[in-house]
């Protein structure tokens, strides 16, 4: 028995190892796949699939919930303008675009702007697509704007609320405009399949699975370069394929149902570099990750010192190198190197840096009573970050305990006042303006309770917050001194800024990122050669 | 038999209406601010609060569970993701169709390679053919189903590229990878079962009787002692099928299946109260309306059950005809 036993086990282990090992050679990329979804031919629509890990479950335009939905609608929709690299707006509907008065806009659009069902899109429409988005939309941008009215045919005028840094920009590139008549006919309110005036066209849609989007045959721009380069239609047909278990998506590369994988980990990347047929690209990821300590009166990190202590306990590297297993940078403010106003000189100065003597001292002078530190990390992601932090705490005599929130937990447990962390690590997608996102991290003023969600209650520190992120004030000068002031006392700290691995067939040349760090098929650099058809 | 059907589906009502109240009050109380969700981690706390208002989500417990209970066995109104905003029934329609098949594939492998499995280590217990057997049903019972779908998944699709690793636009050979995988633990139990049962009824009189009459093994193993040992196989069944849709909730994230599992899973995580409280009602329904048919087919299969039922039926008529005279 024990003999059987010890075979069928060997017999499960030597299969386990089978299935893990070499995985063979990926079909060439000119040849056709088992699944025929790639099949090469002469001439024919050219095909780019794109495996993405994350999903799409309704199309209407004004429900913006994941950064998937969110790429598929800068596919398929129309915005009035896209954010450049530098943090500016490119048009791709408007001719001209003025601010009166001062938070008031006046644009007035093309006039020969259409949808695919040959719907024409005048300034009601946009007015229409602001205000219903306003109304009924899911996303905090729609609540930057207010009384968006048509005011001629062509001309269109709008308020923002807010003064803040880049909240303009977001907005006009994110209310997606739809043709009023279309959208009321539609009963699903666009959730399947949308008439859109963008330069590709839902073929099909299975939400969930995968969406099929091509070439907008009847496109109303017949001089793509006037329009922003997130509007560019450099490949007939765009399949989006909706991979929610991240090993799925390496392997479908080795299948070559895929073209292009995003956000694929170091490991499976560091295998498709050696292939030919592929190429492996790592650029910065939007996400900047931060630690936060809760500051209130009367809690345990009140005290500067003590703060102190902690972060010259950190090794930093270290707990970049636990996250990201090196794929990544450590950050030398509350900030990530995505954004255009990330400045170089941060990597020079003083960041704290693990000395454990200097904090020892401070743990002595801040009277520090044994209390056991909590940590908090926002979601599994944040974990290996955090157990480094704990490990490094435990270095100078601090125990630590840690508690991993999913998404949920984490939205009721992110603000301090929910009392279950002492230090919190999390995130913040960074926008192409830094200092944009300063204002949810540091605005007291947006706060029924006048404190950061942090505990912050600093006047001195408020006064140079408002500085920084309203659009009059905003300056690399004034973003450098929340910077400054944030270090000086050690209210936060900034982690690291991770990397998003690409890996893609060699017949693109090179890929496209738009301003707010998601990728852009469509935008992509084919190669001249390129041959995969439908 | 008119009658214990009715009875059973009125059986059905309390235990929807109990699944209901605990469905709804377990995310009623579970972490998680919704609207915190839907708005993004930069929201402003008078955004969330003000969305919160539009939902609901302010309202007593009784009137929000009121709501729910009214719209959706008074009104027959699931409502709509609070996500997408799509109404959870058209939803439902879409997705059940792909669950559905999963369960109803997996359980069929279950029952065509688990029964014989059992059979087999029947007819040959303390032998190596039973060991082997019981082996591969222990470690099928004890191997996570993520993990032998990753397994297969490197095996049969990566390696030898026969099957897709993931998605359902290749047909029927979408489903073989998936299927199998949910089956594995249905294969098991079945196995284990019908070993049981079978155990019982081969050393009976009536299959000695058939041997003493020189009737082949075959026949006699299949054609005599299986029938008498299915009841206990068929009742599994049900819950195997049960297991296959729960099942689902992990299978269908791994191989990106829309179905309803996958629904259900990312409507936990975002907390869409109305989508998790609209599914597990509705699986909760077809999951009685499966254990009902369960009966009903045992009823069929088995005279006793059957005879049962006349009988109490018989009596009734008679117990009348002596009143009225």
């Amino acid at each position: 028995m024990k003999k059987l036993l010890a075979m069928l086990l060997a017999v499960i282990m030597v299969l386990s190892l089978v299935a893990c090992g070499g995985s063979g050679d990926a079909p060439a990329a000119d040849q056709p796949t088992q699944s025929g979804e790639v099949v090469q031919t002469e001439g024919g629509k050219t095909k780019v699939t794109v495996g993405v890990n994350g999903t799409a479950e309704s199309l209407s335009p004004f429900i913006t919930t994941t950064n998937v939905l969110k790429m598929i609608h800068n596919i398929i929709y129309m915005q009035l303008g896209s954010i450049n690299e530098e943090g500016g707006i490119d048009s791709n509907m408007y001719s001209s675009f003025e601010q009166v008065g001062d938070m008031h806009y006046v644009v007035e659009l093309y006039d020969n702007i259409y949808d695919n069902a040959g719907n024409h899109i005048t300034a009601a429409d946009v007015a229409f697509s602001y205000n219903t988005a306003k109304e009924s939309g899911t996303g905090q941008v729609y609540t930057y704007y207010e009384n968006a009215e048509a005011t001629g045919e062509y001309t269109f005028e709008f308020d923002m609320k807010t003064d803040a840094v880049f909240a303009l920009q977001q907005v006009m590139n994110t209310v997606n405009i739809v043709s009023q008549s279309a959208y009321e006919a539609d009963s699903s309110q666009m959730s399947m399949g949308p008439t859109t005036a963008g330069s590709y066209v839902v073929r099909e849609f299975v939400p969930g699975s995968y969406i099929i989007m091509e070439k907008n045959p009847n496109f109303w721009c017949e001089d793509p370069s006037i329009l922003s380069r997130d509007k560019q239609a450099n490949v007939d047909v765009i399949e989006i394929k909706f991979i929610t278990e991240a090993a799925q998506l390496s392997m479908a590369l080795e299948q070559n149902t895929i073209d292009v994988a995003i956000e694929v980990n170091a490991t499976v990347a560091a295998d498709f570099k050696a292939k030919d047929t592929y190429t492996v690209e790592y650029k910065a990821s939007n996400l900047f990750y931060n630690l936060y300590f809760d500051v209130r009166e009367g809690h345990l990190f009140e005290n500067e010192a003590l703060r102190k202590a902690v972060l010259y306990a950190i090794d930093q590297e270290s707990v970049m190198y636990g996250a990201l297993q090196g794929a990544g940078w450590v950050n030398k403010a509350i900030a990530s190197v995505y954004s255009a106003d990330y400045d170089p000189a941060w990597d020079e100065a003083d960041y704290y840096g693990q000395d454990l003597e200097k904090a020892k001292q401070l743990l002595e002078e801040a009277g520090y009573n044994g209390e056991t530190v909590r940590i908090m990390c926002q979601y599994e992601v944040c974990k290996p970050a955090a157990e480094v932090v704990q490990a490094n705490l435990a270095e100078i005599g601090i125990e630590a305990s840690i508690l991993v929130a999913d998404t949920a937990l984490f939205s009721s447990y992110q603000d301090c006042i929910s009392d279950v962390w002492d230090i919190n690590i999390m995130f913040y997608a960074a926008k192409s303006i830094g200092a944009a996102s300063l204002n949810a991290q540091f605005n007291a003023a947006v706060r029924e309770n006048g404190m950061t969600f942090s505990g912050i209650k600093d006047p001195e520190f408020q006064r140079l917050i408002e500085l920084a992120i309203s659009e009059k004030t905003y300056s690399q000068e004034t973003y450098n001194a929340v910077q400054e002031y944030i270090k000086e006392k050690a209210y936060a700290y900034g982690l690291y800024t991770g990397q998003v691995g690409y890996v893609y067939t060699s017949q693109i040349e090179e890929i496209y990122i738009d301003g707010n760090g998601r990728f852009l098929p469509n935008a992509c650099i084919f190669a001249d050669n390129y041959s995969i058809y439908e | 038999m008119g009658k214990y059907i009715l009875k059973r589906l009125l059986m059905l009502i309390p235990v929807v209406l109990g699944v209901s109240l605990l469905i709804f009050t377990l995310m009623y109380f579970v972490p998680g601010n919704l609207a915190q969700i839907i708005l993004g981690q930069s929201a402003t706390q008078d955004q969330i609060l003000a969305l919160e208002e539009q939902l609901g989500l302010n309202d007593p417990y009784i009137e929000q569970l009121g709501r729910f209970m009214t719209n959706t066995f008074l009104k027959f109104d699931l409502g709509e993701s609070y996500m997408t905003g799509i109404p959870v029934i058209e939803e439902l329609i879409t997705r059940f169709p792909r669950t559905l098949k999963l369960a109803v594939g997996s359980t069929a492998i279950a029952l065509l390679i688990g029964v014989p499995l059992g059979v087999v280590a029947a007819v040959n217990q303390n032998k190596p053919g039973d060991y082997i057997t019981m082996a591969v049903a222990l470690v099928g019972i004890s191997m996570p189903n993520f993990w032998l779908a990753l397994m297969l998944i490197l095996l049969v699709s990566v390696k030898w590229n026969l099957l897709p690793a993931s998605g359902m636009d290749q047909g029927i050979k979408s489903w073989i990878l998936p299927c199998f995988s949910n089956a594995l633990i249905g294969v098991s139990t079945q196995a284990r079962q019908a070993r049981s049962s079978m155990l019982d009824v081969i050393k009976s009189d009536y299959v000695i009787m058939a041997r003493s009459k020189g009737l082949p093994e075959w026949k006699v193993i299949w054609g005599h002692a299986l029938p008498n040992a299915l009841i206990p196989i068929v009742t599994i069944a049900g819950g195997v099928f049960g297991n296959m849709l729960a099942g689902s909730l992990i299978t269908e994230s791994v191989f990106s299946i829309p179905g309803i599992g996958y629904y259900l899973t990312s409507a936990v995580n975002n907390r869409d109260y109305t989508v998790v409280q609209s599914c597990v009602v509705v699986l909760s329904i077809i999951f009685s309306l499966v254990i009902l048919l369960t009966d009903i087919l045992l009823a069929a299969i088995d005279p006793r059950i059957k005879a049962q039922f006349a009988n109490s039926a018989g009596k009734k008529k008679l117990r009348k005809e002596k009143g009225g005279k």
